[in-house]
């Protein structure tokens, strides 16, 4: 059997429904209670009241018929029935003898009204013939009971008072009812509406639309959902946007080679080169395009590696002063090539926890930078100093032509050059610093640049100082 | 195990305890008037002699009504929804005896001769005959509310008022059954006997609403209807004594006086919903069923001369001893 399942609308307004009605219901039954009660004891209050203010009357003695004149006169202007009663078989005293009669007075009720106390009555009473409120007032000669003031209200009375309650009560409480019950729908679709419009904007963004947006409505939960929904789609459209710009650069960086390559080769296949230099020239320019290639190849790859995490680092402990050193001595011939003046100072204590070939492919790609965009005969320094006792910093200051300000926030993205032409001449592939960025990040160090135009760059690596404990 | 048999040894000497009651002894000599009380179950005793409050026995029973036996030493305790009668002995104050005598009891006579005590059993709709030891008799067949039993001064004739029945029998003792029979009014209740002058006087409450405000006096050869006395309201207690003839009326809380003649004396306002009355030559005594209160009346000037505290609801009144008067101290009208 399948059951039928409700959508959350559909829950929320009879959750709703069900409160509102249950409310209602016991709202009624409650002031209905508590108004019969208030009333009934508003009703009981006022005949005992009567009821002694009438026994104050009474000095003692047997009852005169004066007295009950102006009892039977009273009676026609009360609105309770009030009556004088001095009848002793009424009153109950002749009821250790079995009488075959029923007083007014029963002996519990006679054995109260000897003591004083007011007896009052609720419900049938047979002498009338009704239901009744009523209450029985003694008049008490010393130990002598001469009479009772018997005063009752018929207990219709009562309920019809109620009766009028209800009809007020039932029309207002049904439109209460309605219009509750009304806000109750609204409110659940005020509630269910987010995650609708969440509905429909997830299947538009499986079609690829990343631009849809809900519209938030309120700052509750459903809102703040919505809005982190928002954020969501944004930031998913905006990864898309860098897939395809990455790829674009990518193909744009691969054209380029692959133009020249194919150019040459197919100048030397139709037989364009006359001389034996001019072939061995386009040839080289062949080779040189490939090498390209493959470095950029080589790039993204260690690129890629690096951000999916795919190879993970070798940690351990290294001497950093050491590993400097021992990469600068490799471009000691690029240097005195290009007449460029090294100034070291590396504080030799600093043992940081790291991949050794990764680090050193962070200085090298370093070193390339400066090397690359210092001039002849311009100058070089590396240090490396503790900034505190939990971190050191590596410098590599150059004195290049430097970076306009602007460019600063871009360097490390990846193919960003500062200038496009000259660096595609230099031979760079536009993801060094990305990758020396990408190394920094999985050592826990930051890495920031600080350049002037003209006065060369200086680039900053603040990396934690590894400490056995 | 031990804490528990010593706490039923405890209860069963707390049981045996109450089954063996004694009450205050009643000295044999005493001169005693005896006030049977219902609301609370309780018999309580006064000194005429001292005039005062002597015991009070807290029977805790639904007790009706009693009887004196045995020249006054016992006393023959009973009740309508009791199963048997308690025959108490006052000289020590324990029960003596338990007699079985079933449910129903309303009324009880001792005959005048002494060898009899009459039962009205509401019950079984007659009027059953025992022997003072207790063994029943005989018993006559009677209306269905026999509560009130009077009798001539040999005890051979008993009338007996019917309450519901609104006849009175007349009983030949000896024959065990009814002689003669004469309508009385509904709700007839109380009365006296006057032997000498062959008339019989009889109270009650009236019917329904309207209450009884007359005594009627019915002639005795033939039971017809001599002549009604004023009595409002609901004469229920007679006692006649040398000072005349005294009915108290309770709805009007009020005792009358006629002399021997039938003539009206004097009238006296007393008490509170008083149901009973007895009377020595000297005094009446007045038992409230309201006030618990027994007034006792100098019955020449008609004076409330002391007042007793009875116990709950005093019903009855007996006299033990001295010189007595009246339909109480024999009869009974309940």
């Amino acid at each position: 059997m399948r059951r039928t399942s409700m959508t959350l609308v559909q829950k929320i307004w009879l959750t709703i429904s069900i409160v509102v009605i249950l409310t209602a219901a016991f709202s009624y039954f409650l002031l209905n209670y508590f108004y019969e009660n208030l009333y009934v004891d508003q009703v009981k209050q006022t005949l005992i009241k009567e009821g002694k203010n009438l026994a104050d009357d009474y000095h003692g003695g047997p009852i005169t018929e004066e007295y009950r004149k102006r009892v039977e006169w009273y009676n026609t202007k009360s609105t309770a029935e009030v009556l004088l009663v001095s009848n002793p078989r009424e009153l109950g005293a002749c009821l250790p003898f079995e009488i075959d009669y029923d007083s007014l007075i029963n002996g519990t009720d006679r054995q109260k009204l000897l003591e004083g106390k007011i007896v009052t009555k609720i419900g049938y009473e047979r002498r009338f013939g009704r239901k009744i409120m009523g209450v029985v007032v003694p008049l008490l000669d010393q130990q002598r009971l001469e009479g009772v003031f018997y005063l009752y209200i018929p207990l219709a009375t009562i309920q019809e008072a109620t009766k009028e309650v209800a009809v007020v009560w039932v029309p207002l409480a049904l439109v209460f009812v309605v219009l509750l019950l009304l806000f109750g729908k609204k409110m659940a679709d005020r509630l269910a509406g987010p995650l609708k419009e969440m509905e429909r904007v997830a299947y538009k963004m499986s079609q690829g639309d990343y631009e849809a947006q809900i519209p938030i409505r309120a700052d509750d939960e459903a809102g703040r959902l919505a809005r982190a929904f928002n954020v969501m789609a944004k930031a998913i459209y905006e990864e898309d946007m860098k897939k395809r710009e990455f790829l674009a650069n990518v193909s744009h960086e691969l054209r380029t080679p692959l133009s020249y390559v194919k150019g040459y080769s197919e100048a030397l296949l139709a037989g364009m080169v006359k001389t034996k230099e001019e072939e061995e020239k386009y040839v080289r320019l062949i080779h040189r395009e490939a090498g390209r290639m493959e470095r950029l190849v080589h790039d993204l790859l260690d690129l890629a590696q690096l951000e999916g995490k795919s190879v993970p680092l070798q940690k351990v402990p290294l001497a950093f002063s050491q590993v400097i050193e021992d990469t600068l001595v490799k471009y000691e011939p690029f240097l005195h090539e290009k007449a460029i003046r090294l100034t070291v100072d590396l504080n030799p204590d600093i043992i940081i926890e790291g991949d050794a070939d990764r680090i050193e492919q962070v200085i090298h790609n370093l070193l390339d930078n400066a090397i690359r965009y210092t001039p002849k005969g311009g100058a070089i320094a590396v240090q490396l100093f503790e900034t505190n006792e939990n971190r050191c910093c590596l410098l590599i200051r150059d004195s290049g032509k430097g970076i306009p300000k602007e460019k600063i926030p871009f360097l490390g993205q990846r193919f960003f050059r500062v200038d496009q032409a000259r660096t595609r001449a230099e031979g760079g592939t536009g993801l060094g610093l990305a990758i020396v960025k990408q190394i920094v990040h999985l050592h826990d160090g930051t890495i920031s640049f600080a350049s002037e135009a003209g006065k060369g760059t200086t680039v900053l690596i603040d990396l934690p100082i590894w400490n056995d404990e | 195990m031990r804490r528990l048999s010593l706490i039923v040894f405890l209860f069963l000497l707390l049981l045996t305890g109450c089954d063996q009651q004694s009450f205050t002894p009643i000295p044999k000599r005493m001169e005693t008037l005896i006030s049977i009380n219902i609301k609370d179950g309780s018999a309580t005793f006064f000194d005429l002699e001292r005039e005062k409050k002597y015991a009070q026995w807290n029977l805790q029973k639904p007790i009706r009504g009693g009887a004196l036996l045995n020249n006054g030493q016992t006393l023959l305790l009973y009740g309508n929804d009791l199963d048997q009668a308690y025959e108490y002995d006052l000289a020590t104050g324990k029960l003596k005896k338990e007699w079985q005598v079933g449910e129903g009891i309303v009324g009880a006579l001792v005959s005048n001769d002494m060898h009899h005590i009459f039962l009205a059993d509401q019950k079984q709709k007659e009027i059953r005959i025992f022997r003072t030891d207790g063994k029943e008799i005989g018993a006559v067949k009677v209306g269905s509310a026999p509560l009130t039993l009077l009798q001539n001064s040999d005890g051979t004739r008993l009338y007996v008022i019917d309450f519901h029945d609104a006849k009175t029998d007349i009983i030949d003792v000896p024959k065990r059954k009814v002689i003669h029979m004469f309508f009385v009014p509904k709700s007839s209740l109380g009365g006296l006997l006057r032997e000498q002058q062959q008339e019989i006087w009889i109270g009650g409450h009236g019917s329904g609403s309207a209450m009884e405000t007359s005594i009627h006096v019915y002639s005795l050869p033939d039971g017809k209807l001599a002549k009604t006395v004023p009595a409002p309201d609901m004469p229920i207690g007679f006692t006649e004594t040398n000072e005349g003839i005294f009915a108290l009326s309770h709805g009007s809380n009020m005792v009358r006086k006629w002399n021997n003649r039938g003539k009206e004396e004097a009238a006296l306002v007393v008490g509170a919903n008083p149901f009973t009355i007895v009377g020595t030559n000297r005094h009446l005594y007045v038992a409230s069923y309201d006030s618990d209160e027994i007034d006792v009346i100098d019955g020449r000037t008609m004076r409330v001369v002391h007042r007793y505290k009875a116990g709950k609801g005093p019903f009855q009144l007996m006299i033990r001893g001295g010189d007595k008067h009246g339909a109480n101290y024999n009869s009974c009208c309940r």
